[in-house]
């Protein structure tokens, strides 16, 4: 029997939405159980079999929220002290902005110096090369000769010795993307501007800059996540005072037997502020993905 | 007097004027480029020469000896060390795993949307999520989902009827866990770029396979491939290059165990250098890390095309 050819592409469609369905559960599942998770009691939590569903296998509560000290309610006595996990946040957004700021003020004026200008010595693309080496390095080879110069220096366990550290990885990779946006905004407008009587440095804070925000838009978002989710560096270097949030949630199981709920609704702390970021900002983020990996 | 003060401002003025013209024409590019490599230079550069400096010192903090230069001593510990080559073939076989199945999934998955379909703007910012998750939450995540008597995976395992499994439980089985997470996180990336590649490539060629009568199988490996072959080989340098430095998930899931089934490389060198606080030895191998690393780097950079370079 012959199946028309409409027929078979038909059924070639259904079958691809139904990988795609297929996938996109399997993807987000386990994001879903961490949520479910955070809104769990104790007596749901760990149960056999699990319980998946709210309101029809349990009854959601805001056991772990109080828990962890976030709600108040006078009826219950948390088991974690809440000013620990809002200064780790604190701490967590600061360094973030911080080595965004840092790394995306540097790296967008050698971005565009090696977009515009012919190096003659050094050729632009070993001047790139060396840049971008440093991004391929294991952090650990860092973290260790870090841990000894900060010691000496007094940066251990401080915000700025944080925000030196994750600069070192993201201000490659803001030169490494911005340089693809600064090539694809046309150069006459620039020279006009100079024509103008503008400065080199004019042009750029005036034309270029305001034209590639998209680009800076999305490589602060990648910036800002790489350092709000660092672990490395931030567990070495930080300990008390500037404690990361994701320290403070690594430190979490090593000491007796883990309340999955509040450890749930930390987990949740941390990735829905990443979450929103990301769908907000999702076409640039994409549209960094593909730069820095096909220019 | 003053027509002559004035006169000299003047002349001093088109003279300061020229040459700062004639500086900044030639040195401007320099004052773009040359913060970026000073701080590289010195938060970077620096800290490896000390780093590599360190690598040939006895520099025991916790045993209280004093600092001794220990020649190549560290590095010849290095190869007697048999924890050191267990937790660099895990480093490997954790990159290895994890990067072929990333990139057999997620250019699976490219092709397949490599078409006109209704949400796709919606799946792929479903499928951006995983990447950008935070590894720590990640790892705690999976931990649950593990968990051999309460977690959902084993449950639904029984539910349809199949055995269950050890998961994080095993030395068996315990790095296969870990690389299957590594794995939910990191396929959207190369999924992702993948896609973009594949809807970057003209069209005109593939017209011309369909009006050639070319089967499905021959348009693959005769165009697709070779076209997208790139931005494929940039895909797997960067997933490779970023796996060797796998830390944060196995640290949270398994703590490097049981016993040292799972510890990488990062790991060990994190214990050696800053819990047993021998900075030598942890530094050595650290540096046997960086070298990986490098001959990854060199060997696919070695691969690629000419036109696609890194840089």
């Amino acid at each position: 029997m012959m199946i028309s050819k409409q027929a078979r592409q038909r059924l070639e469609l259904g079958l691809v939405y139904l990988i795609l369905i297929l996938v996109t559960v399997v993807m987000i599942s386990p994001i879903y159980w961490t949520f479910v998770t955070a809104f769990k009691e104790p007596r749901d939590a760990f149960t056999f079999p699990p319980k998946y569903l709210p309101f029809i296998q349990f009854k959601p509560s805001l056991f772990a929220w109080k828990d962890v000290g976030l709600i108040k309610d006078p009826t219950q006595r948390g088991t974690h002290d809440p000013t620990a996990i809002l200064n780790a946040l604190q701490n967590s957004v600061i360094i973030a902005l911080g080595s965004t700021l840092v790394s995306i003020v540097l790296g967008s004026l050698a971005a565009y110096g090696l977009a515009r200008f012919e190096f003659r010595r050094w050729k632009n693309r070993d001047i790139a090369f060396f840049i971008l080496s440093q991004r391929m390095l294991p952090p650990i080879v860092l973290v260790i000769p870090y841990f000894v110069l900060y010691n000496w220096l007094g940066l251990l366990d401080t915000r700025p010795g944080m925000i030196i550290a994750h600069t070192v990885a993201n201000l490659p990779f803001v030169v490494w993307i911005m340089r693809g946006f600064f090539r694809g905004i046309p150069q006459e407008l620039e020279e006009s501007a100079r024509v103008d009587g503008c400065s080199y440095f004019q042009a750029f804070c005036k034309i270029t800059l305001p034209l590639s925000l998209p680009g800076l838009a999305a490589t602060s978002a990648f910036t800002i996540v790489f350092s709000w989710n660092e672990l490395l560096f931030a567990t070495t270097l930080t300990f008390n005072r500037a404690k990361t949030f994701p320290t403070l949630i690594a430190g979490l199981t090593h000491s007796g037997a883990a309340l999955w709920w509040d450890i749930s609704a930390m987990l949740l702390l941390a990735l829905v502020p990443v979450f929103v970021f990301t769908i907000l900002l999702q076409r640039y983020i994409v549209t960094g993905l593909t730069l820095g990996a096909l220019k | 007097m003053k027509s002559s003060v004035v006169q000299m401002r003047a002349a001093s003025t088109i003279v300061t004027d020229r040459l700062s013209r004639v500086f900044s024409e030639r040195l401007v590019k320099y004052y773009f480029v040359v913060p970026a490599i000073f701080y590289l230079l010195l938060i970077g550069i620096v800290p490896l020469v000390f780093s590599f400096g360190l690598s040939f010192l006895h520099w025991d903090v916790a045993a209280h000896r004093p600092l001794r230069f220990a020649g190549l001593a560290n590095y010849a510990e290095l190869i007697r060390d048999e924890r050191f080559w267990r937790t660099f073939f895990n480093t490997i076989l954790f990159v290895i795993g994890a990067v072929t199945l990333e990139v057999i999934f997620g250019f699976a998955l490219a092709l397949l949307l490599n078409r006109d379909i209704k949400g796709q703007g919606l799946f792929r910012v479903l499928l951006l999520l995983p990447m950008m998750a935070t590894p720590v939450a990640v790892g705690y995540t999976w931990r649950m989902l593990y968990h051999i008597t309460n977690g959902p995976i084993n449950h639904l395992l029984g539910v349809l009827g199949l055995p269950k499994g050890t998961w994080l439980s095993s030395g068996k089985t315990a790095l296969m866990s870990v690389i299957i997470t590594d794995v939910w996180q990191w396929t959207p990336f190369v999924f992702i770029v993948l896609l973009a590649g594949l809807q970057s490539l003209p069209r005109e060629p593939f017209e011309a396979a369909v009006v050639d009568g070319a089967s499905r199988l021959q348009t693959f490996f005769y165009l697709t491939l070779p076209m997208v072959s790139p931005i494929l080989i940039i895909v797997i340098l960067l997933r490779m290059v970023e796996a060797i430095k796998v830390f944060d998930i196995i640290f949270v899931m398994t703590g490097g165990g049981p016993g040292i089934s799972t510890e990488s490389a990062t790991m060990y060198a994190k214990l050696v250098s800053l819990t047993q606080f021998r900075l030598g030895y942890g530094a050595a191998i650290a540096y046997m890390l960086l070298i990986l690393s490098m001959m990854v780097f060199m060997v696919l950079t070695r691969v690629l095309p000419t036109e696609a370079e890194t840089t």
